[in-house]
């Protein structure tokens, strides 16, 4: 890919109405230097620059738009024709004043009509800019972040601040001038972030995403791509040797699909977007609306991943949602395509490059992966997702920042002109669970009205009931407050999310309390609050609404003159989430097990027995001696019994570390230490692990040529009683062959490949007389 | 090629080392020619697969221990695709419908009656026409599901026998139990294990001591520590004499992960009685629950910490309030509420005593 080149410019400023600029800004100065670069992808967004260009009249606004040379841009560029001999400038100018009628560009100098000249000199380019170019390369290697990306923020911010202080009022981000003609738009298609820098929270996230995608670069971008070179490989290796054991020898991120999950409206989708195309990809997403049956979308996917569109610009394959039942089809297309590059890739690093490269036409023609491809989904736990989801690197979505996410608010309310106070904004947020989609369309719709119509109409969330229930006005009659209590609950009418949030608060309020006997009493109300909302479940009729008394006697118990201040209500999510999680893990251990164990072995008890100790089985305390041999074999036999296989990872500080698949370790051991104990000492037996299962699995391959040439003895006989009692035989036969194998080390091979090798009749013990 | 707790398994009724008058019950029932329904049920480890299997193996011979797992998928009335693990030999088949949870009444009309309808035909010895069905998990069947099993017992029982494994039989309708013979099988005592642990030891090589004394008062030691769970104590053995170059009476006991958590937590209960103690404990608890430990086994073993920790006159209240606590735990569906509520009122209750 071609570099984004950084230029700086000098920017004289001949004939300046400082007015513009506003007194005092730093700008002002005659002659400045700016470096302004922002990256466009887009077409569209160009021309409604020009267009602003034009037309509308911003005020005092300037910006320099340095339009990065890629080829991808290079066609909008000479449709806004700018001619410049190699690099291309636009300059934008925002004015008070009405519509800018011409401008001529000569040799890097702007005439206006008003009798303004500016000149844009270009500056030397000297050789420590290349160096910062080399720099900037090398960074991006390590973090996956353009280093001109970040410039171009913080020139963004600095352009922000500028704007803040000519006008005092919007801050608006730049992006987002854009979208600001269009009044009839939903406001959560209007506010969609168009950039990186729009996100609000997951910016780990984010930043891993982009790394990611930009690991791809190497066979996207670059046309006539060729593998890695050994020695590539070593400095690669010497430079980051923290970074990944695995290298794929074209340069592609280790896992080639990326799964994002998470609850909706986070902006799973708009990232995934905003990315790719970021990363000079175009998009090609294949949703829940298409049809996505098996056979149907397995060419489209195909043709999409392995031709060019129009534009030019790669596709990098978006497939959102795809957790639901009826996506088997489609998740199998895209393990196929997987499971072929995975077979190809092996069949390259058995081949030599030169020759793997020749072999293209017909049938043989490599499948290699030569495309991003990102999966969308809520639920990483839907069994559609079973096959895909350890080839995945898999992205957790989570909520944003509740001041992050009331920082873009108060923004996008100040730009709709809305006033609404924190306090409210707040209660949108929780309302939502952090929701952003649905926090605009409440703000949208919702807050259309004027303030006194909006609290009449919208009932209290259940967040605020719980705060109110803490609450006691010392205004107001205990029975009165009482009542008020009630007849809110009455309207709201999610009885069970408000007792469970009283249940997840009421050791965070302070209560007046002898002797404990609250707690102990309204853990009575408690079960007759989870009775009752069962029977929505049960078919002899919905009592749930009893549930509201429950709330009421939290407040009849823990209401409090004190409780003055909001509180934050915790959720329990999380300890869900990480319930789904082992169980699942523990699912996925118990169908693994081997037929006789999993019979003998209740799921129940993997966690509550089984588990902790197979921890102790598996690393047994080695010293090397010969006793140790006899361990090292059970190890392997519990092993192979529980299905486990050994992988290498690494931990949170980048050690290589060797764990079990699946990872169980989180599940045996609660204190985070002793996690990290077990890890080391897995990480310290396993190798010896590993060399047992090599010496088993060449045993094995001796077992079954052995077995090949027992059948071959009694082949004329064909009645059915001898057909059983061969079976018979080859059990016993297969018993007597591993009896020997413990004591003598002897093998014996017939010769492969000739099946007439044994003609005449002879028995295992013949051979040993 | 496996844990010692599958090698070592006993595989016919001759076999079995405990419930000598159990075993030659089986054995007469094997012998008999028909054979009933079963329910077994016992506490966990206390051998009822074991049994279970071996009788198999009496009835059809040593084919039903060549297992496989097959998996079929079932779909609801609502469309919906399930999923359904299946261990079966040629002679029988072990489901877990309680896998599926609500769901299961499917597995046991459609997989039950597919088999039920389909004759066995064996051509070698013609010994018993029919196929075993081992159902796992019986106690925690829906009442649906029970429902519909119960006909299907009867109608088809020409060509499928059932075999009910359970802990307990409380769960279990009135008009199953009546269908089927009841075999219980108590868990084990101490001086079982240590017998079996002992015959264990001549099979495969675990650094004991040499004296009989102490080899016995080892093997009592991990007997003891494992609850009376036979499953238990065999891979604690393994995994002791994985762990140790010997094993002597004093080598230290492995005390699993969630059991000293529980421990503190009733430690912590007992020692400190207020607003802020329930509030740790309720974080402590729901790391319990979200690592698997199901909440009926988190109030057993915090009351049996419990009551060992406090004086004569809360013990028989703790006692009460666990069992007020473990039906409303079987009742309800939000296990934290009560457990919590569990620790409030055991808290109330030592204060009181004190």
């Amino acid at each position: 890919m071609s570099q984004i080149p950084k230029v700086n410019f000098n920017i004289h400023y001949l004939d300046f109405n400082n007015s513009l600029l506003g007194s005092g800004s730093k700008e002002s100065s005659p002659s400045h230097e700016t470096s302004v670069s922002e990256t466009y992808q887009d077409k569209e967004n160009d021309f409604e620059g020009l267009e602003d260009f034009n037309k509308d009249s911003y005020e005092g606004l300037i910006e320099t738009k340095q339009i990065n040379k890629s080829k991808n841009n290079r066609n909008d560029i000479t449709e806004a024709k700018i001619e410049h001999d190699n690099i291309e400038v636009q300059h934008i100018l925002k004015f008070t004043t009405p519509a800018v009628e011409e401008i001529k560009y000569k040799d890097k100098e702007i005439d206006l009509p008003y009798g303004r000249r500016y000149i844009l000199k270009r500056k030397r380019r000297k050789t420590k800019s290349l160096n910062s170019i080399e720099l900037s390369r090398q960074e991006k290697q390590s973090y996956g972040m353009n280093l001109n990306d970040l410039y171009a923020k913080l020139e963004v911010e600095r352009l922000q601040e500028n704007t803040e202080s000519v006008k005092g009022g919007s801050n608006n981000t730049v992006s987002y001038l854009k979208s600001m003609s269009n009044p009839d738009i939903l406001w959560a298609e209007k506010w969609r972030p168009k950039t990186f820098f729009d996100f609000v929270g997951n910016e780990s996230t984010n930043r891993k995403i982009l790394k990611w995608i930009k690991q791809w670069d190497r066979v996207v971008f670059d046309k006539n791509f060729k593998p890695i070179t050994t020695e590539e490989q070593h400095s690669n290796k010497s430079n980051n040797s923290a970074f990944s054991r695995f290298s794929d020898p074209f340069g592609r991120p280790e896992r080639k699909v990326l799964l994002i999950h998470g609850p909706p409206g986070l902006g799973k989708t708009t990232v995934a977007h905003v990315i790719a195309k970021q990363a000079g990809y175009e998009v090609m997403e294949v949703n829940a609306s298409d049809e996505r049956s098996g056979q149907r979308v397995r060419e489209k996917v195909r043709n999409s991943l392995s031709t060019s569109t129009f534009s030019g610009k790669p596709v990098c394959l978006i497939a959102d949602e795809v957790d639901g039942a009826a996506e088997f089809g489609f998740i199998k297309v895209l393990s196929d395509i997987l499971q072929d590059d995975a077979k190809t890739l092996q069949k390259f690093q058995n081949t030599e490059s030169s020759k793997f490269f020749k072999d293209k036409s017909g049938k043989n023609k490599p499948k290699l992966l030569l495309r991003p491809i990102i999966a969308i989904c809520n639920d990483l736990y839907s069994p559609a997702l079973e096959k895909l989801r350890f080839n995945c690197e898999i992205i957790t979505f989570q909520q944003a920042t509740e001041r992050a996410l009331l920082e873009r608010l108060k923004l996008i309310c100040k730009a709709e002109k809305k006033v609404l106070t924190n306090q409210q904004l707040k209660e949108i947020i929780l309302l939502t669970d952090f929701d952003i989609r649905s926090c605009l369309n409440i703000l949208q719709f919702g807050g259309l009205d004027t303030k006194n119509s909006r609290k009449k109409d919208t009932q209290a969330s259940w967040y605020s009931i719980v705060n109110e229930i803490f609450k006691r006005d010392p205004h107001k009659q205990k029975s009165q407050q009482f009542k008020e209590i009630a007849n809110m609950i009455g309207v709201n009418t999610n009885f069970d999310k408000i007792v469970h949030g009283c249940f997840q608060a009421y050791h965070d309020i302070h209560y007046q309390d002898i002797r404990l006997t609250k707690p102990s009493k309204i853990s009575d109300w408690l079960f007759f609050s989870d009775i009752m909302s069962r029977t929505q479940f049960e078919s002899s009729g919905d009592l749930s609404h009893y549930t509201s008394q429950v709330a009421l006697k939290f407040f009849d118990l823990f209401c409090d003159l004190t409780n003055r201040q909001s509180i934050k209500i915790q959720s329990d999510y999380e300890h869900f989430e990480r319930r789904k999680n082992n169980a699942n893990t523990i699912r996925i251990l118990f169908n693994h097990t081997s037929p006789q164990l999993r019979s003998l072995l209740r799921i129940e008890t993997l966690p509550l027995e089984v588990l902790s100790l197979l921890d102790y089985i598996l690393t047994p305390d080695t010293k090397l001696n010969s006793k140790d041999i006899a361990k090292l074999k059970n190890s392997v036999a519990a092993l192979g019994a529980f299905g486990l296989r050994i992988q290498h990872s690494k931990d949170e500080n980048y050690n290589n570390i060797l764990i079990t698949y699946p990872q169980y370790t989180t599940i045996s051991k609660f204190d985070k230490a002793l996690i990290k104990r077990q890890q080391q000492r897995q990480t310290q037996s396993f190798p010896g692990l590993l060399k047992e299962l090599e010496r088993k699995k060449l045993t094995k391959r001796t077992y079954t040529q052995m077995k090949e040439g027992e059948e071959l003895e009694d082949q004329g006989e064909t009645s059915f009683q001898v057909l059983k009692d061969q079976y018979e035989k080859i059990a016993v036969a297969e018993q007597n062959a591993k009896k020997p194998k413990t004591k003598i080390k002897v093998w014996v091979k017939y010769h492969e490949g000739f099946s007439n090798a044994v003609r005449k009749n002879v028995k295992w013990s013949n051979l040993w007389q | 090629m496996s844990l010692w707790v599958d090698k070592y398994r006993p595989t016919n009724l001759s076999q079995l080392d405990y419930h000598s008058s159990v075993s030659a019950r089986l054995s007469a029932l094997s012998t008999s020619g028909d054979f009933p329904h079963l329910l077994v049920y016992g506490p966990s480890g206390a051998g009822k697969k074991t049994r279970v299997l071996s009788i198999l193996n009496e009835l059809f011979g040593s084919g039903v221990n060549k297992m496989k797992i097959d998996v079929r998928t079932f779909t609801t009335s609502t469309n919906k695709k399930l999923e359904f693990n299946i261990v079966s030999s040629s002679y029988h088949l072990e489901i877990t419908p309680s896998d599926l949870g609500n769901n299961d009444r499917v597995v046991i009309q459609d997989l039950l009656k597919e088999i039920a309808s389909t004759e066995q035909v064996d051509f070698s010895t013609g010994k018993h026409r029919f196929k075993v069905i081992i159902i796992n998990e019986a106690d925690s069947l829906s009442k649906d599901a029970q429902a519909a099993l119960r006909r299907t017992m009867e109608k088809y029982s020409r060509n499928i026998r059932l075999i009910l494994i359970s802990n307990t039989t409380s769960n279990i309708i009135p008009p199953i139990k009546s269908r089927t013979l009841l075999i219980r099988i108590p868990a084990p005592s101490v001086n079982d294990i240590v017998q079996v642990l002992n015959k264990l030891s001549s099979k495969q090589e675990i650094p004991l001591p040499e004296s009989e004394t102490e080899r016995v008062e080892t093997l009592r030691k991990i007997a003891e520590s494992s609850e009376r769970n036979l499953r238990r104590a065999l891979l604690l053995i393994e995994a002791l004499s994985m762990q140790n170059e010997k094993l002597t009476p004093t080598t230290p006991m492995i005390q699993l992960d969630w059991e000293s958590v529980i421990k503190k937590l009733a430690f912590n209960i007992n020692r400190e009685r207020n607003v802020s103690r329930i509030s740790q404990s309720r974080s402590t608890l729901y790391e319990l629950l979200s690592h698997c430990i199901p909440a009926r086994i988190i109030l057993k073993k915090l009351t049996f910490e419990l009551i060992q920790l406090v004086n004569f006159k809360a013990k028989s209240q703790i006692i009460e309030i666990a069992a007020i606590f473990d039906e409303r735990l079987s009742l309800g569906s939000k296990a934290i509420y009560h457990l919590e509520g569990f620790v409030a009122k055991s808290m109330v209750a030592i204060e009181d005593s004190v």
